[in-house]
């Protein structure tokens, strides 16, 4: 908690919105969880005996659990299974039962492949790209429209922002290159006054650039509709006794607003890590030709040319195992450090 | 809602008006343009062109009667209507029940695997083809449920559903079940009411997420006649495959491809578009103070 | 009719080859390098060419589709009884069309059941995501009765995994008489959809040179241009011409490289796939001419021709096409089809502008005759039966009838029906005269996609005779791929990436971001990823298909 609102919220009545340990959250210690090997030696009661007591006690809990539950398991885990392909030539008419087995061939096919560097280069400069500019962009617009006074104007462009979400890439890329592609209104402007050939449609070396504002631009709208909601639950109160204590606007943006966003945007770039290795598959395919694969090939794009037009779901596949072990290794790495840093994180 | 002005937010000064004005001048440009674009490039005549790129020189709503008047957009729309209403009222029960079961993981033995269990599916897919295989096995192929089913749950929304409950003072759980709330009682008296922002935010995750998933009817729905809009949208109009030639016979010359398919991106986007300003209700407005104080 | 019309987003756009080569292969691991001639060994059925029609026009040149500018005024009968046991029938097809309206709703459907004596039930596989579509339907077990068979990598496993049945042992020789209209099939034909010497199942249809070149006469005449061009260098100085008339936003090409290094290629004579000289093959990227060629693009791209966001239009062949008819490009390449079929945007656009489009032959750069283009394999895709419904011999026997209708020839009862619906419900006919459109219905919309598939190429416009004249002088250009009919395993697998690398340096080499020295180190990158490979793998073939001969 930054100094100056403690005391605020300290004094306050309220109890504060932002706990800073989260309610009936283990501290440090192993979590007593199914994984936890029964009979372990720092547990007084065998696993099966407390899961009893707990169906016992907290029958609601666990029938609120049962449906989701079996959802996961079900449309997920089950299927899961197929990612056994990974290690075979696989051929969907023959099935998994009549596919050959090849070891690890598809993961050295993969890495013996000379664009699989490029790609995977391209897809993490993409991705720091996007933590770094399109990540925090919902946020500060959410806070921007935050400090609007009227009520309608700010619910009116809510929902204009919130509009580019619903165009679909073919379509939003089109409509960039009408405004800054070669022959775009941009290009026109500059024509005018005396610059010639502006394109920043396609020009290789501002490409990862122009890809991530194309995402800014598409979803920093609908991105903010979750940071709105967490401004929703930030108690009034809050703000007014930081008002009390002299807070101007900007002080109680950043001694109110930020603290109440600080769980949901924890959360999101834990989230968001698990998720670096993947970067907008259609976006980048549709501008490939444009550009080059030097500068627009990504790990999907790669997936997409050798697994699927190759016919190649052996690969495919392989790949996602890959980005799943690295997006897991990532994503607990980085919720130990959450916890560390004094936040809840994610789990 | 003409929601007066809380007394400590006072007026800003007039550089800092004079740049929010600037700011939303040009987001709003910003934002709006495409949406006149397909707007006005919907309603363009054949030979008439866009004047700065905008203004149709000659209009017409042709595409819309011609769209309209067709069997296939209509159709696809109320598929699309069902699927996005039933499947979103399905997703919001489940999650919110999942999430406020995952609250409290000490108490709850075995919740907190379930936790790890959920979390993981977020990282490990299975791809096209094993899902394909379960949908069938389980024999909803041609059926609305493989629309609804495969995706009821997203690990992600449970997740943001999950974070708010947790920040929820415990105190009135506590003071609820000290009064003999059950768990039920505690989830639907308090979890529920306190966290409308929330729910509403997942709601609109859900009912959009269904609204523009195509893929799924591609690969499950065989009978045409079943599919959505955002199907119908993507494989037609999207590639520019002469759909004007289909709908009606005598169009030919009144109406351009272009136009044609411009409308079927206004029709397929504007329905789903008006939920918005529903859910925007929900989380404008602080809904803990009065909870609490009451 | 309107069966071109499917093809023409796809043809028109270069968005999918053509059935090239013969996809198979023996299931054996990832790169093993195999290679063959899907013909050798093949027994052909025998060839009875289509009945004759009264007023039909018959090109002298080879693959140049027939010509029907009337319909008869009697047709004759083909299928004697319907081909159905009033079962159901499924299919997996190619679609480019709006789903047709369900049964209920869909005269023609209904017709068509009754007809056939069947319960037609087709499942629909947009062009877009037919790789995704064929993937589920093989993982799923159980295949439709009929597939249609795109050339892809994954159809070629398929094939070799024996999803599909052999036909040879129903069709060879004089068996095939049983079904007098599959036997209007060519030889040639045969010959690309065989499969390691078996017949696993019929093509579809494609013209020699399906698409023609036509420029906006128009334009080019008011900027001093009357005559066609006669080289390269007047080519370019007509193309580039457009761009600076003073209206805003004119170009001669949408997009990059497009059909722009097709006609390129045409004019500088670089060879068709590859080069064969004495058993060993140069890819036609690896030639002189292709370099010339490039060269050109650069020269036209400089020059003006192009839209400035031509690359990226590459990828929107939607947008690309709509400047055809909207008057933004003056140079195009799309289906004959389009601009003699009534009802067409093009057609339109040429009714409305008769001195513009104006068909044109890419001449030779030095003004030595026409241009060289590449000749089809006159086969599309395939249309396979499933190696399951065929166990039972009785259905097959019922699905080759069914077929059969399908094939029907111009000027038969059983065509005109697959084409109008039944008398009254579309069109109505006085014999002697052409068929006249009910007011208010629309028979394209509910029954192209259904019969779309084994229908033969041919020109039934009122204007075929000009059709044919131009498709002539395409065709007695053109030449096919030496290595055409053959299989190369490397090729099938590694033909994505390799467009890809293809795309990733002629495109901007084109546009000036690359210098023309890259030529080489891309030619380097693609032996190197696989050119090579599939290099040698056709050469083996191509020794194979000599001794085996």
């Amino acid at each position: 908690m930054p100094p100056g609102v403690g005391s605020t919220t300290g004094s306050s009545a309220v109890p504060p919105v932002v706990p800073t340990t989260p309610p009936l959250e283990e501290e440090t210690s192993p979590s007593p969880s199914s994984s936890t090997p029964p009979g372990s030696a720092k547990q007084p009661l065998p696993w099966r005996k407390r899961f009893a007591a707990g169906v016992r006690h907290h029958p609601w809990m666990y029938a609120f659990i049962l449906p989701g539950l079996l959802f996961f398991v079900v449309f997920h885990y089950v299927p899961l299974l197929g990612n056994v392909i990974a290690f075979q030539d696989y051929s969907p008419y023959l099935g998994v039962t009549g596919s050959r087995f090849i070891g690890l061939d598809n993961f050295t096919a993969l890495f013996r492949d000379p664009e699989v560097v490029n790609a995977i280069l391209n897809t993490l400069i993409i991705s720091f790209l996007q933590l770094a500019f399109a990540f925090p962009a919902p946020i500060v617009l959410a806070i921007f429209l935050n400090s609007l006074l009227s009520e309608r104007l700010k619910r009116w462009i809510q929902t204009v922002v919130y509009l580019p979400h619903f165009l679909s890439w073919v379509i939003v890329i089109a409509l960039w290159q009408q405004v800054l592609g070669g022959a775009g209104s941009l290009a026109r402007g500059l024509e005018l006054v005396g610059i010639e050939s502006v394109n920043l449609m396609s020009d290789p070396s501002i490409f990862k650039i122009m890809v991530v504002a194309q995402v800014v631009w598409k979803d920093v709208g609908w991105g903010t509709i979750i940071f709105f909601a967490a401004i929703s639950t930030i108690s009034a109160e809050l703000y007014e006794s930081a008002a009390v204590d002299g807070a101007g606007p900007w002080r109680r943006i950043w001694h109110v607003t930020l603290p109440g966003l600080v769980p949901v945007t924890v959360m999101l770039l834990i989230l968001q890590l698990g998720n670096v290795l993947t970067v907008g598959f259609e976006q980048l395919l549709l501008q490939q030709p444009a550009v080059g694969a030097d500068a627009a090939q990504v790990i999907d794009t790669f997936v997409y040319f050798r697994g699927i037009a190759g016919g190649d779901w052996g690969v495919s596949t392989a790949v996602g195992l890959i980005k799943g072990v690295i997006g897991t290794v990532l994503v607990l790495g980085a919720n130990r450090l959450a916890k560390r840093l004094g936040t809840d994180g994610l789990f | 809602m003409a929601a007066s002005r809380a007394p400590w937010m006072e007026k800003p000064g007039p550089i800092t008006r004079a740049v929010k004005v600037v700011a939303i001048a040009l987001i709003v440009l910003v934002m709006l343009y495409p949406f006149t674009y397909v707007i006005f490039a919907s309603l363009t005549a054949p030979g008439g062109t866009l004047h700065f790129g905008l203004i149709p020189s000659d209009w017409t709503l042709d595409a819309y009667r011609s769209v309209l008047s067709g069997r296939i957009i209509p159709r696809a729309l109320m598929v699309s209507i069902g699927i996005t209403a039933v499947g979103t009222v399905l997703s919001v029960a489940v999650t919110t029940m999942l999430a406020y079961g995952l609250t409290r993981t000490k108490e709850i033995p075995g919740s907190k695997g379930v936790l790890y269990l959920v979390l993981f599916t977020m990282l490990f897919g299975a791809g096209l083809i094993p899902n394909f295989i379960l949908v069938k096995e389980l024999g909803l192929l041609n059926s609305y449920w493989s629309l609804i089913l495969p995706t009821l749950l997203s690990a992600f929304n449970m997740l943001v559903v999950r974070n708010f409950f947790m920040q929820i003072p415990q105190e009135l759980i506590d003071s609820a079940r000290i009064d003999g709330a059950s768990d039920f009682q505690v989830f639907l008296k308090i979890m529920l009411p306190l966290s409308k922002a929330v729910i509403a935010v997942i709601a609109l995750f859900y009912a959009v997420g269904y609204w523009n998933n195509f893929f799924s009817a591609l690969i499950y729905i065989q009978d045409t006649s079943k599919w959505p809009i955002q199907l119908v949208l993507n494989t037609y109009a999207v590639q520019g495959s002469p759909i004007s030639q289909i709908e009606n016979p005598n169009a030919a010359g009144s109406v351009t491809p272009q136009a044609i398919q411009m409308a079927i991106v206004v029709l397929a986007t504007l329905p789903i578009l008006c939920i918005y300003p529903f859910a925007q209700r929900f989380f404008t407005k602080g809904v803990l103070t009065g909870a609490i104080k009451g | 009719m309107s069966h071109h019309f499917t093809r023409r987003s796809l043809m028109a756009a270069g968005g999918i080859a053509p059935l090239a080569a013969l996809a198979a292969c023996s299931g054996d691991a990832p790169g093993s390098g195999v290679a063959i001639d899907n013909a050798s060994g093949l027994e052909l059925p025998n060839h009875t060419p289509p009945p004759e029609v009264e007023g039909a026009i018959i090109s002298d040149v080879d693959g140049v589709p027939p010509g029907y500018p009337k319909t008869p005024a009697e047709l004759i009968t083909t299928v004697e009884n319907p081909p159905g046991d009033g079962g159901p029938i499924t299919e997996f097809k190619i679609s480019w069309d709006a789903p047709a309206p369900p049964l209920a709703e869909n005269k023609f459907w209904q017709a068509y059941n009754e007809r056939l004596n069947i319960d037609y039930q087709p499942q629909i596989a947009p062009a877009a995501n037919y790789d995704e579509r064929l993937a589920t339907l093989l993982a799923g077990g159980d295949l439709p009765d009929i597939v249609q068979l795109m050339d892809t990598a994954q159809s070629a496993r398929a094939i070799s995994d024996g999803a599909f049945a052999d036909l040879t042992p129903y069709l060879a020789g004089a068996n095939i008489d049983q079904w007098p209209n599959l036997a209007n099939i060519r030889e040639d034909q045969w010959r690309y959809t065989a499969y390691d010497g078996k017949i696993v199942g019929f093509p579809i249809d494609l013209a020699a040179v399906n698409n023609q070149f036509r420029y906006r006469q128009d334009w080019a005449e008011e900027n001093g241009y009357p005559d066609p061009p006669t080289t390269a260098e007047e080519y370019k100085e007509i193309v580039s011409s457009f761009s600076k008339m003073g209206v805003d936003g004119r170009y001669a090409f949408a997009d990059a490289p497009g059909f722009a290094l097709t006609a390129a290629n045409a004019m500088f004579h670089v060879p068709i796939g590859w080069r064969l000289e004495n058993g060993s093959l140069t890819h036609h990227w690896e030639t002189e001419e292709f370099e010339a060629s490039l060269q050109f693009m650069t020269e036209l791209w400089e020059a003006g021709a192009f839209h400035p966001d031509a690359l990226a239009l590459a990828s929107n062949a939607g947008e690309a096409l709509s400047m055809i008819p909207a008057g933004t490009v003056g140079v195009s390449w799309i289906a004959t089809h389009n601009w003699y079929n009534p009802g067409s945007v093009y057609y339109n656009a040429l009714q409305e502008e008769p001195e513009g489009w104006t068909p044109f032959v890419p001449p030779h750069h030095e003004g030595d005759g026409a241009g060289l283009f590449h000749r089809s394999t006159g086969v599309f895709a395939r249309v396979a039966i499933s190696a399951q419904a065929a166990e039972d011999e009785e259905r097959l026997m019922m699905l080759l009838d069914f077929c059969n209708y399908m094939r029907a020839p111009f000027g038969s009862e059983e065509r005109y029906f697959l084409q109008h619906g039944e008398e009254g419900d579309y069109f109505t006919r006085t014999p002697g005269e052409e068929p006249v459109p009910v007011e208010g219905t629309n028979f394209h919309a509910e029954a192209t996609q259904l019969v779309y598939g084994l229908d033969p190429v041919i020109f039934n416009y009122p204007d075929a005779e000009e059709a044919i004249a131009v498709t002539e002088q395409f065709v007695q250009n053109s030449e096919p791929d030496p290595v055409a009919g053959l299989f190369s395993d490397t090729q099938t697998r590694n033909a994505a990436q390799l467009d890809e690398l293809f795309e990733s340096y002629i495109n901007q080499i084109i546009v000036g971001n690359r210098p023309m020295s890259d030529l080489e180190v891309f030619r380097e990158e693609w032996r190197s990823r696989g050119g090579d490979d599939i290099r040698t793998e056709y050469e083996e073939a191509l020794k194979a298909r000599e001794n085996g001969e």
